[in-house]
């Protein structure tokens, strides 16, 4: 048995000399790979695949769908219109309250001012895309549980439990409606700002979705607000918890910072023409 | 004649087409601001205006403006996402698992042939890699009763692979270890 531990020996000593074992050294494993030539006449010259008569050995390649005198697979079933309007309805791209308090947490967005769909987008780990019908962000109810923060939130879309949660907080959530220009200013401000055009105002919203922005229970940013202040006590009895009162809260300007329906920044009016070079506004002489 | 005749028509058709696109405010980035807009009218028919410098309001604008690099995290005494600050250095322990650079645990699951295998891949490891290999291996050995687990470490890009999908226990893991 000597000169085969004399060999394995051998082998392991040629193993460490030679270069670690990766892709680029490997070969191919045997008749992995397909020779690309094909064989004519007694040489492998024979049906090379094609089968023995008919269509296959001919090659006509039938259309795509055809199924040779069948009914078509694609012709067999009426039309069904499940997605009539698809292209058109509106996507709200979804964020979680999880996703929020990660973005809290490592110190991406600022809570001590009011959060819109810019601030979300600043963080640049979000974005929205207002071309491929993207309305705004959704904020939904994952990580519900954890969620510890006071804040003042704009968002498009909400469900009743994540309400709860950010005004069980001491938080303000108003969801709001914008314009695909509006929202695509808001996507990346910087990036409109050197435009250099003067801010437009922003659109009311379209027929079907003034009922969503007008009801109290969505926090409609065209809803009465005296609705709100008293569906915020609903609310907080239904869930079962002590309803913050933000009156007597240090932060009460902050929370109760809100944008005028025709205004697409905060603090800076329609018709103002913003330099960012220069670092002036240009506005309407009064 | 025939010329002004045409200039004519082209310039009410030109009209007619930038009150439509106008009209139009769906998708605003596919339309030019230079195309849809008016044309210039004499300087009397547009209001005064005046260029403020220093505005009070400049404070909305630079909070419009993102950050230009990532923010560091700020010490907190709770982070009720789950999320930890870095804190091992790895001096002790001889090895070191860095953050990516928004600060996130280098843990991912690669998928491949749709799904049906997954690899566990943590990156940017430093130091001591084989000693974390074998740490990280026994934690994922104890997490499936004791059965085996194949692993691959590429030392020269500093990542360790794990057959199957193990990220949550990995990152609890390293989190718990301070990295």
């Amino acid at each position: 048995m000597a000169h085969l531990r004399e060999t394995s020996d051998k082998a392991l000593k040629l193993l460490r000399t030679l270069p670690r074992v990766q892709i680029g050294n490997l070969r191919p494993n045997p008749n992995s790979k397909q020779n690309d030539k094909r064989g004519r006449a007694q040489h492998g010259g024979d049906k090379h695949g094609a089968g023995n008569k008919g269509s296959g050995q001919r090659q006509n390649f039938m259309r795509l769908g055809y199924e040779t005198g069948n009914q078509p697979f694609y012709l067999r079933f009426p039309y069904e219109p499940y997605y009539k309007g698809h292209h058109l309805k509106r996507q709200y791209p979804p964020i979680s309250l999880l996703q929020l308090q990660v973005l809290i947490d490592t110190n991406r967005i600022d809570i001590s001012q009011p959060i819109d769909i810019s601030t979300l987008c600043n963080s640049g780990l979000l974005k929205l895309k207002p071309a491929e019908m993207e309305y705004g962000f959704q904020l939904t109810d994952e990580g519900l549980d954890n969620f510890q923060a006071k804040i003042n939130i704009e968002v498009q879309h909400a469900s009743e439990a994540v309400i709860a949660a950010i005004e069980k907080n001491g938080g303000v959530i108003r969801t709001a409606y914008y314009d695909p220009r509006s929202l695509h200013m808001l996507a990346n401000p910087k990036k409109w700002f050197e435009k250099g055009v003067p801010i437009p105002s922003r659109m009311l919203p379209p027929q079907d979705a003034v009922d969503y922005y007008t009801d109290p229970k969505n926090r409609g940013y065209l809803a009465n607000p005296e609705a709100i202040s008293q569906d915020r006590l609903v609310l907080a009895q239904k869930y079962g918890y002590q309803l913050p009162k933000i009156e007597e809260d240090s932060a009460y300007e902050m929370l109760t910072t809100a944008k005028d329906p025709r205004q697409v920044f905060y603090g800076l009016e329609p018709g103002w023409l913003v330099n960012i070079v220069d670092k002036t506004i240009i506005k309407r002489k009064q | 004649m025939a010329t002004s005749a045409k200039l004519m028509l082209g310039s009410s058709l030109c009209k007619r087409l930038s009150q439509l696109t106008r009209q139009i405010h769906m998708q605003p980035a596919l339309l030019s601001s230079f195309r849809s807009s008016r044309e210039v009218q004499e300087l009397d028919k547009y209001p005064e205006v005046e260029v403020v410098a220093n505005p009070p309001e400049w404070r909305f604008v630079e909070r419009l403006l993102p950050a230009e690099t990532v923010p560091q995290p700020v010490e907190k005494p709770k982070y009720p996402s789950g999320w930890r600050p870095q804190k091992e250095d790895g001096s002790e322990l001889g090895y070191h698992v860095a953050r990516t650079k928004n600060h996130m645990m280098p843990v991912y699951l690669h998928t491949r042939f749709r799904g049906q295998r997954r690899i566990t891949v943590v990156r940017r490891v430093q130091g001591d890699i084989w000693s974390l290999e074998k740490d990280l291996r026994a934690v994922v050995e104890q997490s499936r009763n004791g059965k085996l687990c194949a692993t691959r470490i590429n030392e020269l890009s500093g990542q360790i692979h794990f057959h199957g999908d193990h990220v949550d226990v990995l990152r609890d893991y390293l989190k718990e270890k301070g990295f």
